[in-house]
């Protein structure tokens, strides 16, 4: 990892279009401003991980698991009371 | 080949909420430049819809063809879901009228069934007229990554005919 002091106020450039300045420090809060092209998208790192993990345990093939739902809830082609169709 | 015999049939989705009408058939692949995250690398999905499954959707990768999502419509089990698409995310996805794109939600079943949620905070956006799709991030406002939705599902039960979903297109598979 490169790592680069800064101070407020000063910035880094990452590749010719992506900026990143220090606003500012407090206590242990640092403000950052990203200047970024506007299809880049910039998260915070937990948000971002915590939508990796969901994905992933979201992913499988769950065909039967969702017929066997849907059976329940009476949706598909069952009757939406339960009775049979 | 989009020629006129091949022409995608019309697929309803959400009678509650909103109305919209996706033209989807075999040949509807959508593009997903960034993956989603933690399959970043898959860059390609259909969505098929089956008539046993409704109102879920599934989000088929082409590749690996063992990677599906199942998805719903989040407007079905969230009334007054709001998520702001920022300019960032419109702009990846080619959006410039609100009805150029519709949202899912990726759905994590759970063996009881009543524990299955879905993931409001980071809906499915997809380019209907772009064939572009993205998982956007809503990270400023505080909708769950695990909303329960059997509650909701089931009220619905009482309401009017689910989900409309015409043309089906099981034979993407």
């Amino acid at each position: 990892m490169l790592i680069l002091t800064r101070k407020s106020e000063e910035s880094v450039v990452i590749g010719h279009n992506i900026e990143v300045r220090i606003l500012g420090i407090r206590g242990d809060q640092i403000s950052l401003g990203f200047s970024a092209p506007r299809d880049i998208s910039i998260y915070r790192k937990e948000v971002y991980d915590a939508i990796q993990q969901e994905n992933r345990q979201a992913a499988g093939n769950e065909t039967n698991a969702v017929e066997s739902m849907v059976r329940r809830l009476g949706g598909g082609q069952g009757k939406p009371d339960g009775t049979p169709a | 080949m989009n020629t006129a015999e091949t022409k995608p049939h019309a697929t309803t989705i959400s009678p509650y909420g909103r109305l919209v009408s996706m033209p989807i058939h075999s040949e509807n692949i959508f593009h997903f430049p960034a993956g989603i995250p933690a399959f970043e690398n898959v860059k390609q999905f259909l969505f098929v819809m089956r008539p046993a499954t409704q109102p879920f959707v599934f989000m088929q990768a082409l590749e690996p063809a063992d990677l599906s999502f199942v998805c719903i419509d989040p407007f079905l089990v969230y009334p007054g879901y709001n998520p702001r698409i920022s300019e960032a995310d419109a702009s990846f996805l080619h959006v410039e009228k609100p009805e150029d794109f519709i949202l899912f939600s990726i759905v994590t079943v759970h063996k009881d069934a009543r524990n299955t949620t879905c993931n409001l905070q980071a809906p499915i956006a997809i380019n209907l007229q772009a064939c572009v799709g993205k998982q956007v991030i809503c990270e400023n406002q505080n909708f769950p990554i695990r909303h329960r939705i059997w509650d909701a599902l089931s009220r619905q039960d009482d309401a009017e005919p689910n989900v409309v979903l015409e043309g089906a297109v099981a034979a993407a598979l």
